[in-house]
């Protein structure tokens, strides 16, 4: 196969060009995300029940919802929460299941769904977005104050702007915020007794004054005329028109102008806004659809944006908020630096040590070789440029020329030796030589990956596609190093002066005497390194776990809940008073809030804010000098607000989100019927939570105490006048639903009419009574006569998992491992709290992730260690050789614990991989070494000649893979920039484990292997 | 020395709960809540000073203005006839007895010709008693046939005066005609005769009003009625217009169809502002004791205790207070603030939220 290679040197040159060629295309051309979208396969379906309270919508519509989805194929679970007027279902399925072939399922059964619940209501699927689906934030505001946000929202937003922006490939939904215009009637009920109308005639007579038919075709003198029957009302003066009763006695005909009046204003029962550097404005969410690549999705929505612009009336300004992709470029950019740097760094260790200009530059040529390659592999298999897959990369850099190294040296070494050999064969030899280590290599290193594609859910999706790249790129470092390096140091390398730089030679020398000195020292020696290791096991009790490094995001947000009973405009006064205290940092670029939820969309009411607060780069920062600072200091400041506020950040609020169903660090649902025993444990819960340290931002989900105005229907009273209970809520629909009666055309637009009761009559209830309902016998009944109103505590929203309600306790953890955190807390409501039959607890949130990928990982680790094992014996077809190399697992695992403690760093699942790869990377050394042992004990050294002159030839190649890769992470671990966190305590972890590894391996591992030789020599 | 140890521990954390339970039991209203003005201001927290007001409900009834009774006229035509002048048109002032329409009727004519011959026949008949009585007395004829026309003479006499009579009840008369005058000062609202026209006792010509004084029936429901008494001074609201009316009487039936109880009001119409037949509002306040009055939103609901929060310059302090009743939106309060103090009318809720906290909001105790 090389000899083919080499024949065909002309065309792998050429081939070689157009890989470069084609790979520079694929990297330019790669789609770039900010990270894997770790949202679960999950269906949304939520239902909007104007008027219905929470127990109302848990009753009649997510109960018969969930029955229906419960039993559908692979789903694995089913949350919903019932708010009121609002119905949320939430359907998980089966990892791996295609999402289109679960939204069929969930589609399929919809029609159940709606037969099930009440007319009127109507069940919808959610959009098919991902929980990182809010891809960009845009917002209209008039500078010349010419257009309220009603205007704004129902004529440049509805008709005007996204129609444009949903026609943007890519775009699943834009979730809009702010008051919609509608045409409001505000009767007078003082006139309607005095006129003897009631409500039932204007809802009536608005029904049957509003119409458009069409009236087919005419044939006239005129010619075919098309005949319209123009029924419909154009301007307020058409509604104050309509008639809506004769008073026979009088002979006279009652307006709406005689009984009310007609306002532009907004449609009422509104729940949700959404504010800017203190002031109100019509904010945007664009949604983007699932699979689509954000960054894409994001620019062509922002060019979009500024053709928007053009159009819009003077004044009216469409601003572009807030962009995941900005995230996405930071993080993307972070870690082509390091992956630039570390290349640098490579580059320049591979020339120091080879002590060869050209081997060095042939050796490097590998490096951006493979990169290519891997990113043309990405590319075809639909792979995107992320944090994780580009941090495989990175961290894999040191590791990707290791195999180039191995065979180039060998040329060299060779071609030196053999001055006069000729070329081609010299280079086929020393390739041939070699070859079957350095596959092996690789086999390994891809092995001990293969452990972490047995990884699920979230953290499956983070840390797969990192393997995978890396696993990747390193088969296509193999594939450089088998084809174009050996053709290029065929063109390129010329034999050197020495076989050895004159460091190498340093290096030989010190060397020989550390040996000699190990040799003397073995038992000692072995002592300390059994010492070291129990200590460093010691150590990792010491160390923390958590289940990734918070990414910096750039943006912090801000949580608040109010009282439940907090109304839409007093939720806006603290939403500013919030970003007024924001604004007073200079570090702050902008803020903004949405309050409550928008038409469409989250289970939120209006006494929920996020307050969302964009930082400048972090190097600009004086106030503070952390995020957690900033929090600190801004909790301090907005202590005297009447909220209860959690910090988090807006991409990681949403991956809480998906993973919990809750948007914190931790949530502690405590599940059971009754809701006040609920809502008693919660209590209790949060109460122990509070006393745990690290604990901060510690919530109780608010579930009870919303007030409702309940109507009553008063049976007798119906009865006897023959009125129905549909008549009845119907005239609630409409008075205090604020349900459409009707719509104002203006042009090509209709805007909703609506009636609306007057400001005081909203403020008294027993106002309301007295308002004339129905004329039934020749009597006026009004609102009291035919129900009775009070105001009565309610539930506030109703939480259920797998159809058992729960109540929930939320926190974060700051300044403290969150697995430590949380087993304190669960021995303590262990202890503490006493659960009544059928009541339970459950622990989720992130700690979930790192618990679940710890389990997996323990087995897989050994597993790996164990395959490592039968590669080794494959390879040695000899136990005793096999254990020996193995010895670097635990050289490995002493570097690696210390480095992550000294740092800081907690145990994560980044740091776990970083484990994973040294065990790797380190076993190759012991093979390396190992195999050449043998070799020169078939060659008929003793023993001792065998070790020492194995050792002695094999530093250089340890050396330098072993600093390659060490040096080709200190990038990563050197920069702080949004992005470089997920992947520190890996590279930590790395380096520190390739330091003792590789020490080791050259002093402790040559005496090792002689004592047990001597003793299995001994005993044979 | 462990047992010891452990004694102490335990009482120590007996303390550290006892202590913990009192912090529990802390009252509510001991708590200040200190807010800067600025953030009062950025709540959207009003402040309003407490004073003693009229204790008593603000009613405002629909209602129609009528006319007053007691000074309507109507101008009828006592006799069949024909109209041959009118003095007056619709619209018109006309002083008390002012002439407002001639009417032709043959029944005066008639009668004006019975009268005449009447007369004739009287003057005849007073000849011939004149003739018979010199006759009698120069004892030509004898007694009987001077007294037969004696009585033939009156009778005569009491014919033609009867038929005088006749005539001077119909009115004024004027010629042949009956000149109609106005019984009464006021405008003329109401025209239903033209010139010419046959009209009768049945038929109404003129309807006249005095709109000095208009009545005002407004509609109360019953509950509100009972609040209402004789004699409590009012106001009628007509767009921008107030007009002083007091209350004169109140129904003693409930509408049929309306089921509402009928408020008469009098009221002084200045300006002629107030016309029959027109929609007002009527307001009215019942009770006439002073007492202290807050708007209910200014009072929150914690553990059961009706809560007010009195501003103290630089913070709140929060008052339980004791509420005699409840008055359209307002609480009458019976102790627990004073006149003149400061409280916190809106966004109270989020004082409420800072004595207890969000997670407590939800306790319903």
């Amino acid at each position: 196969m090389f000899r083919a290679i080499l024949r065909l040197r002309l065309l792998v040159l050429l081939a070689l060009v157009g890989i470069v060629i084609y790979g520079i295309y694929s990297f330019r051309k790669l789609p770039i995300d900010a990270f894997p979208d770790p949202t679960p396969v999950q269906v949304n379906i939520y239902t909007y029940a104007p008027g219905l309270s929470a127990e109302e919508v848990e009753t009649l519509i997510t109960i018969p919802v969930e029955s229906v989805m419960n039993g559908l194929k692979d789903v694995i679970l089913v949350r919903s929460a019932s708010l009121p007027a609002m119905s949320y279902v939430s359907v998980y399925f089966k990892d791996g299941t295609d999402i289109y072939f679960a939204r069929r399922l969930v589609m399929e059964k919809l029609p159940d769904a709606r037969e099930k619940v009440p007319e009127g209501f109507t069940p919808v699927m959610g959009p098919n977005a991902t929980g990182l689906g809010n891809a960009l934030l845009y917002v209209l505001h008039d500078e010349k104050g010419r257009y309220s946000n009603a205007e704004l929202k129902s004529i440049f937003q509805q008709w005007v702007a996204r129609p444009l922006i949903m026609s943007v490939g890519g775009v699943e939904e834009i979730v809009q915020f702010g008051p919609e215009l509608a045409y409001r009637i505000v009767p007078d009920p003082d006139k309607f007794v005095a006129y003897g109308i009631t409500l039932e005639d204007l809802i009536e007579a608005l029904e049957k004054n509003n119409l458009l038919v069409g009236g087919g075709f005419f044939q006239s003198a005129e010619g075919d005329l098309v005949v319209r029957g123009l029924g419909r009302v154009y301007s307020p003066e058409d509604i104050l028109r309509i008639p809506v009763k004769v008073d026979k006695e009088k002979g006279i005909s009652v307006y709406i102008k005689d009984i009310a009046r007609v306002e532009k204003g907004e449609l009422p029962n509104r729940r949700g806004a959404f504010t800017m550097n203190g002031r109100e404005v019509q904010g945007n969410i664009v949604v983007k659809r699932i699979f689509e690549n954000t960054k894409e999705v994001v620019d062509k929505v922002k060019r979009k944006l500024q053709e928007i612009q053009k159009i819009l009336p003077e004044g009216v300004k469409i601003e572009h908020l807030y962009d995941q992709a900005y995230l996405t470029e930071k993080a993307v950019s972070t870690i082509q630096k390091a992956l630039m740097s570390g290349m640098f760094l490579v580059a320049f260790i591979t020339a120091f040590l080879m002590g060869n200009f050209r081997a060095s530059l042939i050796v490097i040529s590998s490096l951006p070789l493979t990169l290519l390659i891997a990113f043309i592999v990405m590319r075809e298999s639909g792979m995107t440029g992320n944090l994780m897959t580009l941090g495989g990369l990175a961290i894999g850099i040191g590791m990707f020329v290791d195999s180039s190294v191995v065979i180039v040296e060998n040329i060299y070494r060779h071609l030196t030796e053999k001055k006069d050999g000729l070329k081609f064969s010299v280079v086929l030899d020393s390739v041939k030589e070699v070859w079957r280590p350095v596959l092996f290599a690789v086999l390994i290193i891809v092995i001990v990956f293969s452990p972490i594609f047995v990884f699920e859910s979230i953290e499956g999706k983070y840390f797969k596609p990192l393997a995978l790249t890396l696993i990747i790129a390193l088969l296509a470092s193999l594939f450089i190093a088998f084809t174009f390096i050996p053709v290029l140091t065929y063109y390129f390398l010329k034999p050197g002066k020495q076989t050895y730089s004159k460091i190498m030679a340093i290096i030989h020398r010190v060397y020989d005497v550390i040996l000699e000195a190990s040799f003397k020292a073995r038992i000692p020696i072995i002592g300390a390194v059994v010492l070291s290791f129990i200590f460093s096991l010691f150590l990792l009790t010491r160390i923390g776990t958590e289940f990734a490094p918070e990414l910096e995001e750039g943006a912090v947000l801000v949580k608040a809940f109010m009282d439940p009973n907090v109304s839409l405009e007093e939720g806006k006064k603290v939403a500013m008073a919030i970003e007024k205290e924001v604004l007073k940092f200079p570090e702050v670029v902008k803020t903004y809030s949405t309050i409550g939820r928008a038409e469409k969309g989250e289970a939120a009411d209006v006494n929920y804010i996020e307050t969302w607060i964009i930082l400048k780069p972090q190097n600009e920062w004086k106030t503070f000098s952390t995020r957690e600072e900033f929090n600190q200091i801004l909790r301090k400041r907005l202590e005297w607000l009447p909220i209860s506020i959690a910090f988090t950040q807006p991409i990681k609020m949403r991956i809480d989100e998906l993973l919990s169903g809750v948007r914190a660090d931790i949530a502690i649902k405590i599940f059971g019927e009754d809701p006040e025993v609920l809502n008693t444990l919660a209590d209790k819960v949060r109460e122990i939570t509070e006393q745990i340290p690290g604990a901060v931002d510690v919530q109780k989900e608010i579930q009870a105490g919303r007030l409702q105005l309940r109507v009553y229907p008063r049976w007798e009273i119906l009865e006897r006048f023959g009125i129905t209970v549909e008549e009845v809520l119907n005239i609630v629909k409409y008075t205090l639903g604020g349900a459409e009666a009707g719509v104002l055309q203006k042009g090509t637009l209709l805007f909703p009419i609506v009636i609306t009761l007057p400001d005081e009559f909203r403020g008294d209830i027993s106002k309301l009574k007295e308002v004339p309902v129905f004329e039934r016998d020749g009597k006026i009944l009004t609102f009291g006569d035919i129900a009775d109103l009070k105001v009565e505590p309610g539930l506030f929203v109703i939480r259920r998992e797998n159809n058992i309600r729960f109540s929930l306790v939320m926190c974060n953890v700051e300044g403290r491992d969150i697995g430590g955190f949380v087993e304190e807390l669960r021995s303590r409501i262990e202890k503490e709290v006493n659960l009544p039959k059928g009541y339970f607890i459950t622990y989720g949130g992130q700690f979930e992730n790192q618990q679940r990928a710890m389990k997996r990982l323990s087995v897989a680790v050994p597993v790996s260690i164990f395959l490592i094992f039968v590669l080794l014996y494959l390879n040695f077809n000899s136990v005793r050789d096999a254990l020996v190399v193995m010895l670097n697992v635990p050289f490995a695992v002493i570097g690696g614990i210390i480095a992550l403690y000294i740092s800081g760093f907690n145990l994560s699942v980044p740091s776990a991989i970083g484990f994973i790869a040294i065990f790797g990377i380190a076993t190759l050394n012991g093979v390396v070494l190992v195999s050449y042992i043998r070799q020169l004990l078939e060659n008929g050294y003793s023993i001792r000649e065998a070790v020492k002159r194995a050792a002695i030839l094999r530093i250089r190649p340890i050396l330098i893979t072993a600093i390659t890769t060490f040096i080709g992470l200190i990038p990563l671990l050197v920069i702080s920039d949004i992005g470089s966190e997920v992947q520190k305590p890996l590279a930590t972890v790395v380096v520190g484990g390739i330091f003792t590894s590789t020490l080791l391996t050259l002093i402790v591992l040559p005496s090792v292997y002689e004592s047990v030789y001597r003793r299995f020599v001994k005993n044979i | 020395m462990i047992r010891k140890l452990f004694f102490l521990l335990a009482f120590g954390c007996i303390l550290y709960a006892g202590e913990d339970h009192k912090h529990e039991h802390e009252e509510l209203t001991d708590k200040e809540i200190h807010l800067k003005e600025e953030q009062v201001k950025d709540l959207g927290i009003e402040l309003q000073t407490v004073k003693k007001e009229l204790a008593g409900r603000i009613l405002n009834l629909p209602a129609e203005v009528k006319e007053n009774l007691l000074r309507s006229f109507s101008v009828y035509s006592p006799v069949e006839g024909i109209v041959r002048k009118l003095y007056v048109k619709e619209g018109d002032y006309v002083a008390k007895g002012a002439p407002v329409a001639e009417i032709y009727s043959p029944e005066i004519a008639d009668l004006i010709g019975k009268i005449k011959i009447a007369k004739v026949r009287m003057e005849t008949a007073k000849k011939l008693y004149e003739r018979d009585k010199q006759l009698y007395n120069q004892k030509v004829i004898q007694y009987t046939r001077f007294f037969a026309s004696m009585i033939e003479y009156e009778r005569a006499q009491g014919e033609y005066k009867a038929l005088l009579e006749k005539l001077k009840s119909y009115g004024e008369i004027k010629g042949y005609h009956l000149l109609l005058r106005s019984p009464g000062e006021g405008y003329v609202v109401e025209q239903d005769v033209v010139l010419g026209e046959s009209v009768g006792p049945q038929r109404e010509l003129f309807k006249i009003h005095s709109h000095e004084f208009v009545w005002v029936y407004g509609w109360a429901d019953e509950k509100s009625s009972r609040e209402i008494k004789e004699g409590i001074k009012a106001v009628v609201k007509t767009g921008e217009t107030e007009i002083p009316c007091r209350v004169d009487f109140i129904g003693h039936e409930v509408d049929e169809k309306t089921r509402r109880v009928k408020i008469r009001c009098v009221a002084h119409n200045r300006d002629h502002l107030l016309k029959p037949g027109m929609f007002v509002k009527l307001s009215l306040k019942t009770g006439r004791k002073k007492a202290l009055l807050v708007p209910k939103r200014a009072v929150q609901d914690i553990e059961g205790k009706k809560i007010l929060f009195v501003w103290k310059g630089d913070y709140f302090e929060p008052r339980e207070i004791h509420v005699y009743k409840e008055i359209n939106g307002y609480y009458v309060v019976e102790e627990g603030v004073k006149e003149g103090e400061k409280i916190a009318v809106s966004g109270t809720v989020f004082l409420k939220t800072k004595l207890v906290g969000v997670e407590e909001a939800g306790h319903a105790h």
